[in-house]
This record gives C-alpha cells, sequence and structure tokens, in this order.
C-alpha cells in the first residue's frame, strides 16, 4: 500500500512555526502557503471559516490528485477560546465535536465528531467540544449563547471538518487555549505564539499512530487461488465481517461452507467465487436461505414450464407474479395444468410464516 | 449522571426545578428563554450521553397527546400517548431514540397541568367508547421510560391523582427501570398498570446497556403485583438467535414462575424494527453489536425489519409458547403488527 500523507492546517503562521522549523519543510511548487517535508504537509489556511474550507479542500483536492493511492490523515491545530473558566490557558485539548454558528450567531445544525476519544477519565479530561464561529466573539451575548453550545470557541475548526468530511475523511483537532474570548487577544498571542506552537508541537508528537494507519481489510490467505472480483471481495468481507459478529471466525465459517469441497470440484474458478458467496450468505442468514428455498421449491413447477416467477420485492404482500412468453397450443396446456396443479394456500402459508421452518 | 442544567427561566421558582437543583448541587445551571432554543440545535451524537449528559427543564408546548399507531396497545379501544421527557438514560442497541432526537440530553417537561387538562379533554371526546364500555388508553414512556427518573420528576402523583378520578381511562406506564420507590409510595389503581419490557436474560446483557437484568425486572413485577398494583408485559423487541424458541420458552416459563398468569393484565408480543435512520445510527453507535448480522431487510416503506414471513413466525412462535404456558388469547396482543 502507498504510504499515508498527513495534512496538519493551520490558521495562522504563528501556530505552525514549531511545526515547520521541527520538519525543515519547504514550501511546495503548487500552493504557496502549503509546506511540505516528505509525506507530512503544513497548509497554513488563513483565518475564519471560509477560508479554512476553501484552503483544505484545495489541498486534499491536490494530494488526492497526486497520490491517489495514498490514504490521508488530516489535523488541525491551533488556538482557541475557553467560554468557562475552569479551562485553563495554556491547556491543549482534543476535540471531540465540532459545532458552529451560521453567519448571523445561530447554531448550525451540522456537527463533526471525532470517534478516536477514548472514554477513558484521563482522556475525557482532556477532551472538549468546540464551536467555530463566523465572527471573533467580543460581546457577552454571543458568549452566552454560544456556551450553550461548548466550551471552547474558534473561527476555523468546523471548517476544516467540513472539507475533511467532503473528502470523505475526518478530521483529529487539537486546540490550545489562549483566552477566554473576552477581550482583545491579539498581542497577547503574539508575545506567545512560540511556546504555544511548541505545546502543540509537543502534543501531535506525543500521538499513537493512528488505527486508520493500518491496512484495509483484506480476505483471508485461503481465498487466494480464487478469481474475485472487486464486489465478490467487497460482499465476501462483509460476509465474513457479520459471521465475525455471530461468533464464527473466518477458518470456522470456510469449514461450514464446505470451501475444501468446493476447491476439489472441476468448475471454473469464478463459479466456485459464486457457490461459496450463496453458502456463506446462508450461513450469515439461514432463516432467509430456508424461506428462499421452500419459496423456490414451491413454485419450481411453474418455472418449469417456461414462467418467469417473481415473488414481491420485501415479501410483504401476498402475490406472486408470472410470466410467459406463449408459442404453442402443447404449452398453453401445459402452462394450465401447472397453475392447476399450483397450491396458492401453501404459497400464502410460507408468506405467512407458517411451514416455515 | 449529568454535567449541566438548563432551565426555563419562568420554571426556575417551580417546586420541581428546585428539588432537582437541590440534587444536583454542584451542577452548572444555565438560565434559557426555551428549550427549543438549545436542545437539538445541533447534532450532538448519542454516545456523547455517556460522559456528556446535560438535563432541561423545560414547558411542554405545541402537542401534548397524540394518537398513538396502530397495534400500539391492545386493539378495539382509542389509544393515545403523552409527551411527559426526552430521551432515556438507558442505552438499548436497538432503541429508536438515537435516530429520533438530534441530542439525546435529557428533557423534562413539568407542566402536568396542561398535560392532565388534555388528558380530561381528549376523554371528553370519547363519549360514545365509553358508553359501549370502552377504555380510553393513556400511555406514558414512549419518548422515555416512565420510571427511570420518577424520582427526579414526582410527577407520578400527579398522574394517580388524575386518573383516580378518570375510572374511564387507563394509564400505562412503560418502563424497564428498577426504580420503584416513588410508586410504591402510592395506594394502587386499577387502571393505572405498570407494565415492563422483557427479554431472555442473555438478550438484555448484549443489547439491553445499562438496564436492570431480567431477574430485576421480575422481581420488581413481583413487588408490585404483591402491592397490588396491576402489572403487564412487552416481549418487545424480539431478536432472533440461534435456540430463540429454547430461550423464549425459559422466559416465559420464568415470568409464569415468579407471577402466575392471571395477575397479567397483557403481554404484547413486537419483533424489534428500525425506520433506516435509526438503523444508520445503530450501525455507527454499536459497530460491533450482533444485529448488524441479523436477517433484516430494507422494505417499501423504508423500515428495517425482519422479512414478513419471519415476523409471523417468530410472533407465532411466541405467541404459541404463551398460550401453552397457561396464558389466554385475550391476554395477547401483537405489537405494531
Amino acid at each position: 500500500m502507498a504510504s499515508k500523507k498527513t495534512i496538519i492546517a493551520f490558521a495562522h503562521r504563528g501556530e505552525a512555526r514549531a511545526f515547520l522549523s521541527e520538519y525543515s519543510c519547504k514550501p511546495t511548487s503548487f500552493k504557496e502557503n502549503l509546506f511540505f517535508k516528505e509525506d507530512l504537509y503544513l497548509l497554513i489556511a488563513g483565518e475564519g471559516i471560509y477560508r479554512a474550507i476553501n484552503e483544505l479542500s484545495h489541498t486534499i483536492g491536490i494530494l488526492q490528485a497526486l497520490y491517489s493511492d495514498s490514504p490521508l490523515e488530516i489535523f488541525n491545530f491551533g488556538i482557541c477560546g475557553a467560554l468557562e473558566k475552569d479551562i485553563l490557558i495554556g491547556e491543549v485539548r482534543k476535540i471531540r465535536s465540532i459545532y458552529s454558528t451560521d453567519s448571523v450567531g445561530e447554531p448550525q445544525f451540522k456537527s463533526f465528531t471525532h470517534s478516536s476519544v477514548k472514554r477513558d477519565p484521563q482522556e475525557l479530561a482532556t477532551t472538549s467540544d468546540i464551536i467555530t464561529s463566523h465572527k471573533r466573539i467580543l460581546d457577552s451575548n454571543d458568549r452566552e449563547t454560544i456556551r450553550n453550545f461548548a466550551p471552547l470557541v474558534d473561527r476555523e475548526a468546523w471548517g476544516f471538518a467540513y472539507a475533511a468530511d467532503a473528502a470523505g475523511e475526518s478530521l483529529k483537532a487539537f486546540k490550545l487555549v489562549s483566552d477566554y474570548a473576552d477581550a482583545e487577544v491579539c498581542q497577547v498571542v503574539k508575545e506567545q505564539a512560540r511556546e504555544w506552537s511548541e505545546s502543540l508541537l509537543e502534543t501531535y508528537l506525543s500521538l499513537a499512530p493512528s488505527p486508520e494507519a493500518l491496512e484495509a481489510p483484506e480476505l483471508p490467505q485461503g481465498l487466494s487461488v480464487l478469481h474475485i472480483t472487486l464486489s465478490q471481495k467487497r460482499r465476501l468481507i462483509n460476509l465474513l465481517r457479520a459471521l465475525e459478529l455471530k461468533g464464527i471466525k473466518s477458518d470456522e465459517a470456510f469449514q461450514l461452507c464446505g470451501l475444501q469441497e468446493l476447491l476439489r470440484q472441476e468448475k471454473r474458478s469464478k463459479e466456485i467465487t459464486k457457490d461459496l458467496i450463496q453458502n456463506l450468505h446462508a450461513l450469515v442468514y439461514p432463516l432467509n436461505a430456508a424461506l428462499e428455498d421452500r419459496l423456490q421449491k414451491q413454485v419450481a413447477p411453474l418455472k418449469k414450464v417456461g414462467f418467469q416467477v417473481k415473488f414481491d420485492q420485501d415479501l410483504e404482500r401476498e402475490i406472486l407474479h408470472l410470466g410467459a412468453t406463449l408459442s404453442s397450443v402443447d404449452q398453453i396446456q401445459r402452462i394450465q395444468a401447472a397453475l392447476g396443479e399450483f397450491d396458492f394456500e401453501q404459497y400464502v402459508r410460507l408468506l405467512r410464516g407458517q411451514d416455515v421452518h | 449522571m449529568f454535567t449541566k442544567i438548563f432551565i426555563e427561566k419562568e420554571l426556575l421558582d417551580a417546586p420541581v426545578t428546585q428539588s432537582i437543583i437541590e440534587r444536583f448541587p454542584s451542577l452548572p445551571l444555565k438560565l434559557i428563554h426555551r428549550v427549543d432554543d438549545v436542545f437539538g440545535k445541533v447534532k450532538k451524537p448519542y454516545l456523547q450521553k455517556r460522559e456528556n449528559l446535560s438535563l432541561f427543564i423545560g414547558k411542554k408546548r405545541g402537542t401534548l397527546i397524540k394518537e398513538a399507531p396502530q397495534a400500539y396497545g391492545l386493539a378495539g379501544e382509542p389509544h393515545y400517548y403523552f409527551i411527559h421527557a426526552y430521551n432515556c438514560v438507558y442505552e438499548c442497541e436497538y432503541c429508536y431514540l438515537q435516530g429520533y432526537f438530534n441530542s439525546p440530553d435529557i428533557v423534562l417537561f413539568i407542566n402536568h397541568d396542561d398535560i392532565g387538562k388534555k388528558i380530561v379533554e381528549t376523554c371528553s371526546l370519547h363519549k360514545k367508547d365509553v358508553d359501549q364500555g370502552k377504555k380510553i388508553w393513556f400511555h406514558a414512556g414512549e419518548f422515555s421510560d416512565s420510571l427511570a427518573l420518577s424520582h427526579l420528576t414526582n410527577e407520578l402523583p400527579f398522574y394517580f391523582n388524575l386518573f383516580r378520578d378518570l375510572p374511564e381511562a387507563i394509564l400505562e406506564l412503560r418502563t424497564k427501570s428498577a426504580n420503584l420507590k416513588e410508586l410504591l409510595k402510592l395506594q394502587p389503581l386499577e387502571n393505572v398498570i405498570t407494565s415492563f419490557s422483557l427479554s431472555p436474560k442473555d438478550r438484555i446483557k448484549k443489547t439491553d446497556l445499562k438496564t436492570p437484568p431480567l431477574a430485576t425486572r421480575l422481581n420488581c413485577l413481583k413487588q408490585l403485583q404483591d402491592k397490588g398494583f396491576p402489572i403487564a408485559i412487552h416481549l418487545d423487541p424480539v431478536i432472533h438467535e440461534d435456540r430463540f424458541e429454547e430461550t423464549y420458552e425459559n422466559l416465559v416459563e420464568s415470568i409464569v414462575a415468579q407471577l402466575g398468569t392471571e395477575k397479567i393484565r397483557y403481554i404484547s408480543i413486537g419483533v424489534v424494527r428500525f425506520t433506516s435512520k435509526v438503523f444508520h445510527q445503530v450501525k455507527k453507535n454499536y459497530p460491533e453489536s450482533e444485529l448488524l448480522a441479523a436477517e433484516f431487510r430494507s422494505s417499501f416503506d423504508g423500515k428495517v425489519r425482519y422479512p414478513r414471513p419471519f415476523r409471523l413466525w417468530l410472533l407465532g412462535k411466541i405467541k404459541d409458547i404463551c398460550l401453552k404456558k397457561g396464558f389466554s388469547e385475550a391476554q395477547i396482543y401483537l405489537c405494531m403488527e
């Protein structure tokens, strides 16, 4: 598998300072606010939600075009304001859910949550939700309104999460609390920029490799001899996963499906794969398989005389669709006989759950 | 349990509000204009209820009583449910609440007088049914557990007093909770039925997270029965598994051994079902759940459930078990089918 590319998005150069220095990143040739070293990309997006969305979307688009086989991991590191006084200035918080307000300060419905937040007390103590505001929060009324939704506020996180989500990725965000969202803080931030950037870098360096870095699920070794299309692979993985949820591991599943017997058959590899999927399906969904079997047996005489037979798609209605092309008197007579012998009441009993097992 | 309490300003001085505040003296309080200004305004992930659950105290506005869907209760009589709370402290993997509201936060509505007036009004619309000897049913526990937070809400005495004067009506308190303390302080009424949802014990362990185990629920039913409270049972949701018939035989046997059959007012049987939105949430919230390997289909009406032949087979099997163990046909009804 191609190597993972990591994007770390920042709003301001000051936030990125320690990272740029640590990794000796150079500007890319194709985007002046994007810096890189090997597989690491540092984006300085600028302030505000729209810049965050635009710049990160652009960056993801370029990297996906250049490195289509490489998985992406996307971070946002930056500063934020605290809306609760029990959170200390200088603390770095892992972000769990990201909310937002719209341009008139109303909360926006859409939110983004990172599921990797562990629920142990130690991790929870340093985890917070955040709300991204369209404007700087300097007014106490604004502060009171958004405090209802999250204890931290910033200007970009939701935009970064939106861009990541649109590209099918998730965002991991870490924020350093720089103020209490109650005063002009620019000067304070400037003075503390180097120190705070280093705190953020420390946090990044302490992160364990993410589970997403592991390889995507592959099929067990035993199937390597078979010809398997991409869609069949997906189906097999889903079926094996469903069996795992039922407590049946792959090896046992293959045994129960008679994989070895299938492999010994003198059939084309494609057909063996099809049979295997069918057998696994019956193992995952035995009731469905039993019902399907009973229904097929019930309508077999109709199929034998040339009818195309269709059940109600959801099996909710007690109907049977029959289609035929009539081509001879003899055939019509055979059809009449088959219809006369068809036990519709028995068919309905099956659809009512009677005689199924 | 809670991390913050939001209170509608006009309800701050209400006795029940004050008693809740006294129970949680260290929690931050936030006064708001209306619950709707905050609750559900943003999409709060369902599983955040585990460590970041807020409590809202508010007034229910708009529709207070709703007509229940067909097959919600015993056939032949009108059924309604009333809305006294949103969300539940329990965490059942199949729960539809995970796809219903935009937030798992608990909302307690404390304007029971308004709800009571609506109940009386609704009863008056059914004079003809009452003259025919029918009862008008009102169900609690549609969007919440009826008893789990009853020690906070103190609402049970109000509803008991109300229904004491409404002999033509029946109140059903649907629950999984062992929190009987407030209920047991009251005098039983013939027209107030406490009904417990029951499933096989291993099923409860696997899917009814944070709820009392089967044995506890059965003990609660026994306690209520011994004190003269009318009881009922919901075998809901039925989820198919290996040895399903055996597990349900054992369950019904336990019920009969503990409670007998005659004094159980009714047993409803309902098979698990989801809207597609809820099923999507189940996949997201509980990716290891056995429910995701179940034999569901997406149906014409958007619901995700077993195909009809199975549903009817499952329902039929359990009904047969109940009849075999001594329950009568009149006691059993199939829920939502």
